[in-house]
């Protein structure tokens, strides 16, 4: 056991700054880190040290998997004897067990990262109350949402297909106007009418909401049972992500001799204790934590740990090709294929390792783009292209569309327009159309007029970002890590697309 | 072949119908005092003004003429703004299979393009060639982007070989539209009502200035006549924005907002739906 900092504890337990259930979070973590690490090697311990390697600080000895998707149409089909429901009957019902459900969702955050594929759950339900209750009742439930589960990284998800409840989600976004919960459109153009498609991207470009999901891309990877949680994580329907660990493209780059160095051995030393560092963890939560011998989720059947997996990432992909090459990826031949290259080689690196836990991306490593944290400074997330940086939109799209395949649990780009866009739906739409042929995975499209900004693929308010500069205590602590995100992450420099500022001739 | 071409967008959402590549090819036969896009009027003449003042060196001198280097521009605007000629030292000649070869690229992400400028009839051969080109080897549609002067028997080719037009009436009377533009609008009258019974008029483009063309009697013309070019004709009401401005009018403020809500109520009582209210963020 770790020294005992008994002012540590002190400092929390009389904090004038943190509500009951942040001191209550703040101190099973002092907690969780007076126990030893998990059992790693040096060398995992030197690759953290020197910074290529990041626990994302998910603590000693996780005791939940970080993320997880409860199967929610099969709890509302079977209803759950541990909480004593029986299976629904009504829209009342329906929308009451997910209530109760949520509150019992772990995740790394605390909070469920995600609510469920909402409109398979309650549009069976639709036609057991009128028009005007069903839209008081989802306005009920995405208020309960918001304030009872006050994360950002609270998703719920939506399509391919048009439904009353689907529409009803970005009809009330729209109108309540919060950051909570984020929202996913799964996209598809055989499936999703365009009418539909075209209502969800006026909804975007009013409130970010919802994130554009490749429907086709993802189903051929993952299966069609997949939810998109936290920021923009692909992960399978009744299982989730044990762990999420990192290697800094970056430092590994600055370590490098030169390409071949980094392509033939720094790059593949870091990915080895990459694996040995997300196996020790999800060895410690499966065998050692019984979690899933504990948890009711797993005993009714609402996950299975068969469908679960980890999510070894990477990130600063563009500071590693400028450094490599000295060019900017998304401006020159020579910086896109190498930037192709190194993405195609930690796929194949990481796939190769042993794996632990992982049958919910096929007995190997799920691979991920992480999209930064706070803390980072002059690194860019995950494999996009530095703010300010961007191409032009086509040429973002075509480099983007290579690199997203090989994120098989996660990837997203973020595209800001002029609000021009608002008056020109069917171009937009042909845009993410485009988008999407072209291999993009996750995309945001929004205006530069809009109250919200997307962080790394959650959401803040900018209004709550200034409320937390000025010292006042906010309800959702994802503010904080969005308002401190702003400082290094140089999020405003984003560039807007359609650079066109001529209004006549 | 090929199209002098001062700049081209490869993503438009203000240039037509959906998602368009906009090509604005260099030259203009009309002097507006309210020009948007100055630098697309003339040809350089070589003076070397912006050489001198380029400070990334993207731009030189071979052969006495000005030779630009795309790789290291910054888009710092510097040599458009110094240029007292209303030209530009970053134009580039396309062939025929050059341009179709760019555009090909975009066909997943794009309905079609637009040719706009300075005055795109300018160059109405290529334009025509181009079109026939494009609609052979992509569903892509050409739209044009002009203010109407041009030969009525070029104006009914180049109708026939693009997909849609949007045309500007800078002012209803003759005297206001020659202050305006040093030339009289008789010619895109005619144009006007070429493309109206085509069926091509994708719209009409009237950009509103304060004190110039704006006076309720002009007005009302304007919108009357509209009315009648066709039953489906539309009118897009811009509001004067000084960006991009360096003629007589490049210290006018924006144009007013509340006018500019009356005059859209005073237009939606004669034109109905038919006119378009555009997004401008007055603020800027």
């Amino acid at each position: 056991m770790n020294s005992f900092d008994e002012t540590r504890i002190v400092e929390i337990i009389n904090s004038d700054k943190l509500q009951y259930h942040e001191k209550r979070a703040n101190l099973a973590r002092e907690a969780e880190d007076l126990l030893s690490y998990v059992s790693v090697s040096d060398k995992v311990i030197e690759a953290m040290k020197s910074g290529i390697l990041h626990d994302m600080n998910e603590g000693h000895r996780p005791y939940r998997p970080r993320y997880i998707l409860p199967d929610y149409k099969k709890f509302i089909q079977q209803g759950s004897p541990y909480l004593n429901l029986d299976p629904p009957k009504n829209f009342y019902e329906a929308i009451n067990a997910l209530m109760i459900l949520y509150r019992y969702v772990p995740s790394i955050t605390g909070y469920p990262v995600y609510v469920g594929q909402i409109d398979d759950c309650l549009e069976p339900f639709a036609d057991t109350v009128t028009p005007l209750e069903l839209e008081n009742l989802m306005r009920m439930l995405l208020i309960y949402i918001d304030r009872t589960l006050p994360s950002a990284f609270v998703h719920m998800n939506i399509g391919p297909k048009d439904t009353r409840v689907g529409r009803l989600v970005l009809k009330l976004e729209r109108e309540l106007k919060k950051a909570i919960p984020n929202v996913s459109l799964k996209y598809d153009p055989k499936i999703t009418p365009d009418d539909f498609a075209k209502y969800a991207i006026e909804s975007a470009l009013d409130i970010i909401k919802p994130y554009f999901v490749n429907h086709g891309l993802i189903s051929s990877q993952l299966g069609e049972n997949y939810g998109v949680v936290s920021c923009y994580n692909t992960l399978r329907i009744g299982g989730g992500a044990h762990t999420l660990c990192r290697i800094n493209l970056k430092e590994i780059a600055k370590s490098s001799k030169d390409y071949k160095d980094f392509k033939e051995h720094k790059l593949k030393e870091a990915v080895t204790v990459l694996a040995e560092l997300t196996n020790a963890k999800t060895k410690y939560l499966v065998e050692e934590s019984n979690f899933f011998k504990t948890s009711f989720l797993a005993t009714e059947g609402l996950i299975d740990l068969k469908k679960f997996t980890t999510m070894p990432a990477v990130y600063g992909l563009y500071e590693c090709v400028e450094i490599l090459s000295g060019e900017k990826m998304g401006h020159t031949e020579a910086a896109n294929g190498m930037a192709e290259e190194i993405t195609k080689l930690f796929y194949d690196y990481i796939k190769s390792q042993p794996a632990l836990y992982c049958e919910g991306t096929g007995g190997k490593h799920g691979v991920h783009a992480q999209s930064n944290i706070e803390t980072d400074i002059d690194i860019t997330p995950g494999v996009r292209i530095k703010y300010g940086e961007e191409p032009g939109i086509f040429d973002h799209i075509r480099l983007s569309g290579k690199l997203h395949k090989y994120f098989d649990t996660g990837c997203s780009d973020i595209y800001v327009f002029e609000d021009t866009a608002k008056e020109n739906i069917d171009g937009m739409l042909k845009i993410i159309k485009g988008a999407m042929k072209n291999g993009i995975r996750i995309l945001s499209v929004n205006c530069e007029s809009t109250e919200f900004i997307r962080i790394t693929g959650y959401l803040v308010k900018k209004k709550d970002i200034e409320r937390y500069f000025k010292g006042e205590s906010l309800r959702e602590d994802s503010v904080v890590l969005g308002a401190e995100s702003l400082m290094p992450g140089h999020l405003l420099d984003r560039k807007v697309k359609s650079l066109d500022g001529r209004i006549g001739k | 072949m090929d199209v002098l071409v001062n700049r081209i967008i490869q993503l438009s959402l203000v240039d037509g119908p959906g998602s368009r590549t906009a090509i604005f090819l260099q030259g203009c036969n009309m002097k507006c005092l309210y020009c948007h896009n100055p630098e697309t009027q003339n040809n350089c003449n070589n003076c070397g003004t912006c050489v001198a003042n380029c400070q990334t060196g993207a731009l030189c001198f071979k052969d006495e003429k000005v030779v630009f280097e795309k790789l290291k521009c910054v888009d710092c605007q510097r040599c458009i703004n110094d240029c007292i000629y209303n030209a530009s030292p970053k134009l580039r000649r396309y062939s025929l299979h050059e341009l179709l070869a760019l555009i090909e690229r975009n066909q997943d992400f794009i309905e079609g393009i637009t040719f706009s400028g300075g005055e795109c009839t300018l160059q109405h051969e290529f334009i025509i060639a181009f079109s026939k080109l494009l609609h052979q080897n992509t569903a892509l549609t050409v739209f044009l982007d002009t203010n109407g002067l041009v030969d009525t028997d070029i104006m009914e080719k180049l109708i026939a070989h693009s997909d849609g037009l949007m045309i500007d009436l800078k002012a209803f009377s003759n005297d206001i539209h020659l202050e305006l533009t040093r030339t009289e609008n008789n010619t895109v009258k005619q144009n006007l009502k070429l493309a109206a019974k085509s069926g091509k008029l994708y719209e009409v483009r009237l950009t509103l200035l304060e004190g110039s063309n704006d006076d309720p009697v002009e007005l009302d013309s304007y919108f009357h006549y509209i009315a009648d070019l066709s039953e489906s004709t539309k009118l897009k009401l811009i509001p004067f924005s000084p960006f991009g401005v360096k003629g007589s009018y490049c210290n006018s403020g924006a144009y007013p907002k509340d006018k500019y809500e009356l005059i859209m109520s005073m237009g939606q009582r004669i034109l109905k739906d038919r006119i378009i209210k555009v997004c401008y963020n007055w603020r800027k």
